[in-house]
């Protein structure tokens, strides 16, 4: 199957971009990609899985930019990724005022290293650089923290900190950034065993969400074969999503062998991808903030599993309607209603928004980065409540991928793309500036070419300020996440932020092996 | 000094054998890698080891000896020691010297 393939890794949804992100490993890929939106024919029978991939990806990701505003759970990362930017970047901004030479990365590690850790810690950083001048490497102040103190919850409001020293102020912003972080980890984690179950993971729950619209998006668009192809990768590949998403596949076809009686499994594999959607879309609908880990999409699913196991007979569970579908598993597996979580989240958000008003007027001094926030948390509960609303008066719509992929322009939020490209560039004179933005440019043979470009598909005018928001927001995330975390992103990107940190801290940014 | 790759599981599997034949470097982790922060649609399984190894030289020789273990394919490994991380696309005509220019700002000259 490896062969196939022409790259690992085809695009990523992180919402350090408020946008999804397509990596194209070479030209071949470009090119493929170009070729299927500018032609109405195309190479259908020689495609390698990797070309059936990237003529599906753009469904993929916008599933997970779709999910990632539907789901309470995800947005509850979002939020806390808000709270890690803003107590993150004041933490930046002190850290050049701060006395030492250097700044252990991340600082979440560093801070529950004991003394003999940091110790031997700075035996390696000596090992492998010389400090400046004739002293040793002194890192900035940061106490030793047990894990268990990283985790509770910053208390919510806003808290006036220009009384206290320098030292106090980078430790108090420090602490807050950490908090949120470590809770991104924990629900990034999830709550499930994953020694026991190690497919059991809120990601591979998202995923199976994305593999089946773009399973879908493949048969209408580009064929059966094809959709086998994916389909078959599958059920061979060992890995956790593929392994969840068989899991989910396996649940749907028990309910649709009682909506097909006497029919083989086989025949029924694409009649179950409605199926598959209506099961893994519940698992993303807990209330991180209500229900706590029971919230969490993994454990939701074992529970979901563990009730169809058993009552996989009664026809409520394959009613013609997603909502009574849904309002049955809720009240059979005891979790909050899907539309009291929803309804909660919009309410919860918005008044996160005007929260970040608050704090706007309260910011003393230049309000670049209150008003940052703010726009994205605008934007961000604008297109929420957009995709929100329809899920409560439709969910079928949002939910079932015959509809929801032919859905009419306008129904759902289209969110910001942006194409990286790995180790080749496009020339970039061609681009009209409103159809595409150069992010990184470099100039071959006096012609301006580009490595990483972002386009605004929605058609809509005036975005302009919050692509500009959101490309800063990422950098200053990045720089976050460089300092706090071990977020993953790509070598390019991570070492063009941690230059930029030691740049503007003046100070050596060394990382904890 | 120490160093984490990352790569597709099977080949951080055969390096992590290599350095375990190694008396110059020992492995002191071996797992999943750790971030599922990013919904990345791949269809590889990745992983990561941490371990102590004598310099550049050591992991270039190291990386050398990892080329047959790849059956032909090119691999991407991504690298990270205190002092940065770089990504590297290990194939079979890779030379030794182009290895020690890739992996060189990992472990600057004195």
């Amino acid at each position: 199957m490896t062969e196939q393939i022409v790259q690992e890794d085809f695009g990523g949804f992180n919402p350090r971009f408020y946008g999804v992100t397509y990596t194209l490993s070479t030209p071949a890929s470009l090119e493929v990609l170009g070729n299927y939106f500018e032609h109405e024919s195309f190479e259908r029978e020689q495609a390698s899985l990797g070309q059936i991939a990237i003529r599906s990806v753009i469904e993929h990701e916008m599933r997970h930019y779709h999910d990632f505003l539907l789901s309470p759970y995800s947005s509850s990362v979002f939020r806390l990724r808000l709270q890690g930017l803003v107590n993150g970047s004041q933490a930046v901004h002190m850290l050049k005022r701060l006395s030492g030479n250097c700044c252990p990365a991340p600082i979440t590690r560093w801070m529950t290293l004991d003394d003999s850790a940091r110790q031997a810690q700075l035996r390696d950083w000596r090992e492998l650089i010389d400090p400046p001048g004739n002293s040793d490497w002194q890192p900035v102040t940061l106490p030793v923290v047990a894990p268990d103190e990283l985790l509770p919850d910053a208390a919510p409001g806003f808290v006036k900190v220009n009384t206290r020293s320098i030292d106090q102020q980078f430790q108090f912003f420090v602490r807050t950034a950490v908090m949120g972080y470590e809770r991104i980890r924990q629900i990034v984690d999830g709550f499930s065993d994953a020694q026991a179950h190690p497919e059991l993971r809120p990601c591979n729950v998202y995923e199976a969400t994305a593999l089946t619209t773009q399973l879908c998006a493949i048969y209408q668009s580009q064929g059966l074969i094809q959709a086998l192809q994916l389909v078959n990768f599958l059920f061979d590949s060992n890995l956790g999503y593929a392994r969840l998403w068989e899991t989910f596949m396996q649940l749907a076809l028990l309910l649709e062998q009682h909506r097909h009686p006497g029919e083989e499994k086989a025949r029924l594999l694409f009649a179950a991808l409605p199926t598959v959607m209506v099961l893994s879309v519940w698992c993303l609908l807990g209330s991180f903030r209500l229900e706590g880990k029971d919230a969490c999409p993994t454990l939701r699913f074992m529970r979901l599993a563990s009730h169809l196991l058993d009552d996989h007979t009664d026809h409520r569970n394959r009613s013609a309607s997603v909502a009574d579908m849904w309002d049955y598993w809720d009240s059979e597996t005891g979790v909050l209603p899907w539309r009291d979580s929803l309804n909660d989240l919009l309410d919860f958000n918005k008044r996160g928004l005007s929260a970040y008003a608050q704090m706007a007027d309260a910011w003393d001094g230049p309000k670049d980065l209150p008003d940052l926030v703010q726009s994205l948390m605008r934007a961000f509960v604008a297109d929420q409540q957009r995709i929100v609303e329809v899920m409560l008066s439709d969910p079928d719509l949002a939910v079932m991928p015959t509809r929801y992929l032919n859905a009419p322009d306008g129904t759902f939020p289209v969110p910001f793309a942006k194409y990286r490209l790995e180790g080749f560039a496009v020339n970039a004179s061609k681009f009209d500036g409103r159809a595409a933005r150069a992010l990184q440019t470099l100039e071959i043979d006096g012609q301006l070419h580009t490595t990483s470009f972002v386009m605004d598909p929605s058609g809509a005018n005036g975005r302009d300020g919050l692509l500009d928001a959101a490309l800063q927001t990422e950098e200053l995330m990045t720089w976050c996440d460089v300092l706090f975390t071990e977020q993953g992103m790509t070598a390019d990107v991570y070492e063009r932020a941690r230059r930029g940190l030691e740049q503007y801290a003046g100070k050596r940014i060394l990382l904890i092996v | 000094m120490r160093i984490s790759i990352t790569g597709e599981a099977s080949v951080i599997e055969a390096l992590s054998a290599l350095i375990a034949d190694d008396p110059d470097s020992s492995v002191e982790s071996i797992g999943p890698a750790k971030d599922k922060s990013e919904l990345a649609f791949a269809f590889g399984d990745i992983a990561t080891i941490v371990s102590t190894v004598a310099g550049l030289a050591k992991v270039v020789e190291l990386l050398i000896n990892l080329k047959p273990a790849l059956d032909g394919k090119t691999q991407k490994l991504s690298f990270r020691t205190a002092l940065g991380v770089t990504t590297v696309e290990l194939s079979q005509d890779i030379t030794l010297e182009e290895l020690h220019r890739q992996l060189g700002t990992l472990v600057p000259a004195r």
